[in-house]
């Protein structure tokens, strides 16, 4: 796939549309959805006027049929990126009910236990693993057939990793096979027992199935991968054992995380061919936050990074002229500007579609400003 | 046997309720005050329940507490908050405290950010929870490049002037939450420092349930160091030390132990806690001993944390109860030491 100089992508998930949530609920749409939905529609015409979409803001009732629903959300947040600019593209995972949840319920071996808090008044729905680790059927299979249908633009399909999957999960099955005083020692092998369940008997089927599918490029989502710094091989036998012998190309998303402590066994994961890193959210005047991009030359190793250059948990739209200094500095760090990418730090569904929209503006005007200057 | 009790040591996990009502108030489907309310009602709930376990004190459960540093970066001039960060090896986030002058408390004060429980009909004193100095000065940003030991200073003054309004409040116990001390543990040469920094704490923590709660790592290399600083109990986390390790402790402390993993749902076993309790009572000989989670539950969910609690007052029921009279000793071989450590 020919891309630009500092290829803009999306990381993840985005905030799913008011009229698809009220929808899927079986709700009729408010106020507010109808709204979104017609200020959306003054926003991008072409796109609401299109093929499944253009009947959409006269038929949103609460009788739909949900695939027809879900296919409609798919394709406005589809086109969405697209019309941002992005030269990567995906649905914004919008059948998805979130990174984690939704594999898990793909999964034999786990009961989901009740929600936990992430941070403030966030939270996700979190699971115990409470048997042998099994694949109902692999998933995300129809989704990227869709979106391969559909895009104008090449796409990435992002896929949560097994390392992360066990973090996120309490480990009751794999702990209770070893009975007696569960220290460190302890709690690890059974970790590890989780994760490399989690990598064998869903993950590669599943990504199996996406290439046997058609799928060229995978990222895979690690966002606890620098979590537990003792665990880096953990993480990177997971990458592994989850991509073994399986055709296309993989990237990997950490993020949120001291990544001195991930090298540099990180780089151990052969098979992946670029990293995408949070970045923005420790960027500041005072403490600039792209110095740990040296850790790369430092091990010499000359994979390409995704750079973080949009905060995901601030509202503040950062400028164009930010975006280009962002992605300059790494390129500066890197030493070779053909391997930044310009992303997210994360997936943009912490915000509303409006202030994502505006970021994702500065980010594709911020990656053309920079490649002006390298011109 | 020294005297057993537990409590709570850091905030408990938001109810489903809770959950959903605070959600869509950050929606703007529900006004701020229906959380609070809800605050109200889930805190005297839990301080019902901490009473109903027989732990030591109450605490409510800090359930409005965003992270453990807001409220106070909330009541203090010259803080405010950071990035997200990852709290420890967790999949939690916090907002690090920012350093920008003079650390002054703002009139409101730590203990009115949280409403008022109930009060327990059978008196028992309100638990707290604080971050510790060692804790904030590894944690904290500070443009201002003050070094470790001065932060640390600056936060046992920072924590020295809540002391009156805590006490007026009625809190009994005071947890110094210091992971640090045990994750990111002081080099040899910052201990002389670190001691002096933690001086204007040692008029505040005089309870026998006033001390240092350290979680997150391994207590053994930095006992001789932490053995030495205020408080008349200091926790150690079992889920992290070994407690076949843990052979000295500071004479006339209460011996903190965390026991229960608020990283795994799987319950602890009440015969584990009471072997190891017991085990560790005899060697070390503390005069009372605290159980409680190594760290805060609110890693877990609500049912899966209740669980945990059942079993911790359970093994306090079970140390607590009466020992059964030994046999009539026969030609025993054992010395009357050994007799009086079974």
């Amino acid at each position: 796939m020919a891309l630009p100089l500092f290829p803009t992508q999306e990381v993840g998930s985005l905030r799913k549309p008011l009229w698809l949530v009220e929808g899927l609920r079986g709700q009729s749409p408010s106020r507010a959805a109808k709204e979104e939905l017609r200020r959306w529609a003054r926003a991008l015409p072409a796109v609401l006027q299109e093929g499944d979409l253009s009947g959409l803001t006269q038929e949103i009732t609460a009788s739909r049929d949900p695939q027809r629903l879900r296919d409609q959300g798919a394709l406005f947040l589809l086109r969405y990126l697209e019309a941002a600019g992005l030269d990567l593209v995906y649905d914004g995972e919008a059948r998805r009910v979130e990174m984690y949840e939704y594999p898990i319920r793909q999964m034999e071996g786990f009961r989901f236990l009740g929600h936990v808090r992430s941070f403030d008044n966030k939270y996700y729905l979190k699971a115990a693993s409470v048997g042998p680790v099994g694949l109902k059927a692999p998933y995300h299979v129809d989704e990227f057939r869709y979106v391969r249908e559909h895009a104008h633009r090449p796409v990435k399909v992002p896929v949560t990793g097994a390392y992360t999957l066990a973090d996120w999960s309490w480990n009751e099955h794999y702990l209770k096979r070893r009975p007696g005083w569960r220290g460190p020692k302890v709690r690890r092998a059974a970790q590890r027992d989780l994760v490399v369940a989690l990598a064998r008997n869903a993950l590669r089927p599943t990504l199996k199935a996406l290439t046997d599918a058609g799928a060229e490029l995978i990222q895979v989502d690690e966002p606890a991968g620098g979590t537990h710094p003792g665990e880096t091989d953990l993480l990177v036998e997971a990458f592994n054992e989850s991509t073994r012998g399986l055709p296309g190309r993989f990237v990997m998303h950490v993020c949120f995380s001291d990544y001195r402590s991930l090298f540099p066994g990180l780089l151990e994961a052969r098979r992946c061919s670029q990293f995408l890193l949070e970045f923005a959210n420790r960027d500041t005047p005072e403490h600039p936050g792209f110095e740990e991009l040296r850790l790369f030359a430092e091990h010499n190793d000359g994979r390409e990074v995704g750079v973080g250059v949009l905060d995901v948990h601030q509202d503040r739209v950062e400028t164009a002229p930010e975006v280009e200094d962002r992605l300059l500095r790494a390129a500066r760090i890197l030493g070779d500007p053909s391997k930044v990418y310009a992303n997210p730090d994360c997936g943009l569904r912490t915000r509303s579609l409006d202030v994502a929209w505006a970021k994702l503006g500065a980010l594709v005007e911020g990656a053309r400003r920079a490649r002006k200057v390298l011109s | 046997m020294a005297s057993v009790a537990a409590g709570l040591t850091g905030p408990s996990p938001r109810s489903e309720a809770l959950v959903e009502v605070t959600r869509r108030v950050d929606r703007g489907l529900e006004p701020p005050d229906t959380a609070e309310r809800l605050y109200q009602t889930e805190m005297d709930r839990i301080a019902r329940r901490e009473a109903e376990l027989g732990f030591a004190f109450v605490t409510g459960g800090f359930l409005s507490w965003p992270d453990l540093f807001r409220p106070w970066i909330e009541q203090t001039e010259n803080l405010d908050a950071g990035p997200l960060t990852r709290w420890f090896q967790t999949n939690t986030f916090y907002r690090p405290p920012r350093v920008s002058g003079p650390l002054k408390r703002r009139p409101r004060g730590i203990f009115g950010t949280l409403p008022p429980l109930e009060p327990d009909p059978t008196g028992r004193p309100r638990g707290w929870v604080a971050p510790g100095p060692w804790t904030f000065a590894r944690l904290c940003e500070d443009p201002g490049g003050r070094g470790p030991e001065k932060l640390s200073r600056l936060w046992a003054d920072r924590l020295a002037q809540e002391a009156p309004a805590l006490r007026a409040g009625g809190v009994g116990s005071l947890l110094l939450l210091d992971p640090c001390l045990v994750a990111d543990p002081p080099r040899p040469r910052e201990g002389a420092g670190l001691r002096k920094a933690y001086q204007s704490l040692a008029p505040v923590l005089t309870g026998p349930e006033d001390g240092i709660w350290t979680f997150f790592g391994d207590a053994t290399p930095v006992l001789p160091l932490v053995s030495r600083l205020p408080g008349k109990l200091l926790g150690v986390d079992l889920t992290e030390t070994e407690p076949s390790r843990l052979r000295d402790f500071p004479k006339g402390k209460t011996l903190g132990l965390g026991v229960l993993d608020p990283r795994t749902s799987l319950p602890e076993e009440i015969p584990a806690i009471v072997s190891t309790v017991r085990t560790l009572v005899r060697r070390l000989a503390p005069p009372r001993v605290l159980l409680g989670p190594a760290a805060s539950l609110d890693l877990l969910t609500e049912g899966a944390a209740d669980k945990k609690l059942t079993v911790l007052s359970r093994a306090v029921e079970v140390l607590s109860a009466p020992s059964p009279r030994p046999a009539a000793p026969r030609a025993s071989r054992r010395t009357p030491a050994s007799r009086r450590m079974r």
